[in-house]
């Protein structure tokens, strides 16, 4: 993908790369240097890949690192006002983060909930004995307090950008493949061979061969009728 | 437009991909039995399926906390039970005592007996988890002093468990409410006792009294767990027929219609066997046959 040769009708000879840079001239030649040269990367397989890298892999992670980073905060915010067995309150139940950036890879307890299981707020009384907040943490998962509505919604919605990304995609490579076929067809109606037509070409070809040797043959009888006729005399 | 053999080929070629192609989801729809095997085979359903199946999920913790909640509403139906049936029995004590307070001593070591009894009673378990202590659920709620008092470590709470979305079944008769409640029916019994033996009539007259406002609390309890139970299966029915009205439309999403993905399959057979037949044949035309 990257050098074509161009002999220019003058007589210079040059080396360029496909977007145009020039490498050689005749006998001069310009130095390659190191660049970033995925903008360069224009078609093929190679800008495939730096797609899926640079846009669709992004966005499936924003929206991953946006549910995670949500579900923390909103387990945290009520979970830190119960009290857990030992009678504290204001504890978390997930680390908090700072932001939604790498939330789903950074998610991860409390070091208090994660060293003891006492320490998981259940009771909106200060003895700790009581399920008010774990029911209220239960209801979270249908409660419409986050990102597009319930965290329910928001994976939902995940689920389908996903779906209909992949289904866009496979109707496009339908759809190139079809275009790709009808240009290799119309390639090949210029500059393809039928064998039909060459076998057709070869019989014309082999009967002018025949016609022509019929005639030599046809000539050289006549020579040698001619020749005879000299020598009989 | 020419057709020249490699065209004709790659065309061919192309047609046996989209037939195989064709075949094979077939083929997996039919043998998986799944219409919507991955997001991108129907993205909007795909949404659905995710929802729905989420909501069976949760169904079904809802329906353990139904079962647990029944169970524990029946055993504490019992409980009250037996209780109602030790309270009778110290009420008629009482009474007999109060005809015939001479027989004082076998009385007062029976109501002592049942005391202890009822104790026992008020500190159940279900599961591992006290009855009868409200949220207090892991030490015993009721204890015994040394000067016969009980005294009540537990609080008011009723423990509800989520049966539903924004639906919670309460599933305890905290302590406080009934056996420390507006009487308290240990220390009844041991003022009884104390009435018995000091031949005490205007006492015992007085605790009979009050035993019979206990058996009020006691049936008012009563009535209230048989509410409860009463809601489980309300709900229980609720969830069942919810259940199957979700589990028709995730078929519906999600599940391959049979009878089609098997005509499905075997036309997409018959198409590829189709092309694969004409292919051969076109395949066998030359004009060398012809030529000679």
């Amino acid at each position: 993908m990257w050098t074509v040769n161009q002999i220019e009708s003058g007589g210079d000879y040059q080396l360029t790369t496909k977007d145009n840079r020039l490498l050689v001239l005749n006998s001069t030649s310009n130095a390659l240097n190191v660049a970033d040269v995925t903008s360069a990367i224009g078609n093929g397989s190679l800008r495939a890949e730096v797609e899926i890298r640079d846009s669709y892999v992004p966005k499936y992670r924003a929206a991953l690192d946006q549910l995670a980073y949500e579900i923390t905060q909103q387990v945290n915010s009520i979970h830190s006002t119960g009290y857990n067995l030992n009678g504290n309150t204001n504890v978390n139940f997930f680390t908090p983060l700072t932001s939604a950036t790498n939330a789903a890879r950074l998610m991860s307890l409390s070091t208090e909930v994660a060293a003891d299981g006492k320490n998981i707020a259940a009771s909106t009384s200060t003895t700790g004995n009581g399920n008010d907040t774990a029911i209220a943490l239960g209801n979270l998962l249908s409660a419409p307090v986050f990102t597009g509505g319930s965290v329910t919604d928001q994976y939902g919605s995940f689920i389908y950008t996903l779906g209909s990304d992949i289904a866009h995609v496979n109707a496009s490579v339908t759809e190139h493949q079809s275009l790709v076929l009808q240009l290799q067809n119309r390639k090949q109606a210029t500059s393809g061979v039928s064998i039909d037509e060459e076998a057709v070409q070869i019989l014309q070809f082999q009967r002018g061969y025949e016609a022509s040797a019929r005639l030599i043959k046809t000539v050289d009888e006549l020579i040698q009728v001619t020749l005879a006729m000299g020598s009989g005399s | 437009m020419r057709i020249t053999e490699a065209s004709r080929y790659q065309s061919f070629l192309q047609d046996v991909g989209r037939a195989q192609e064709r075949l094979e989801t077939a083929q997996r729809q039919v043998s998986s039995g799944l219409r919507v095997a991955k997001p991108s085979d129907d993205p909007g359903a795909s949404e659905d399926i995710i929802r729905l199946s989420g909501e069976k999920n949760e169904t079904e913790q809802y329906s353990k906390n139904l079962s647990f909640a029944k169970s524990k509403l029946q055993t504490t139906e019992g409980i009250i039970e037996t209780v109602e049936q030790l309270v009778e029995r110290a009420r008629t004590l009482g009474l007999s005592s109060l005809s015939n307070p001479t027989a004082a001593d076998a009385y007062v070591t029976e109501v002592n007996a049942i005391r202890d009894q009822l104790v026992g009673s008020a500190n159940s378990t279900f599961a591992g988890r006290y009855l009868f202590g409200g949220a207090v659920t892991t030490t015993a709620p009721f204890v015994k002093n040394p000067d016969t008092s009980v005294t009540y470590n537990g609080d008011s709470q009723t423990m509800p468990l989520a049966v539903g979305r924004s639906l919670s079944l309460e599933t305890q008769i905290p302590g406080s409410d009934l056996f420390a409640g507006p009487v308290d029916i240990f220390q009844t019994l041991s003022d009884l006792a104390t009435a018995m033996q000091g031949a005490d009539k205007a006492g015992m007259d007085a605790q009979v009294q009050k035993i019979e406002q206990f058996t009020d609390v006691l049936s008012s309890a009563r009535s209230k767990v048989g509410s409860y139970l009463n809601m489980t299966s309300h709900v229980e029915s609720e969830m069942s027929s919810a259940n199957l009205a979700r589990e028709a439309l995730l078929s519906k999403d999600q599940a391959a219609d049979l009878a089609a993905a098997i005509s499905e399959l075997s036309t997409s057979q018959n198409a590829l066997q189709a092309t694969l037949a004409v292919g051969a044949k076109l395949s066998q035309l030359s004009i060398w046959d012809y030529l000679t």
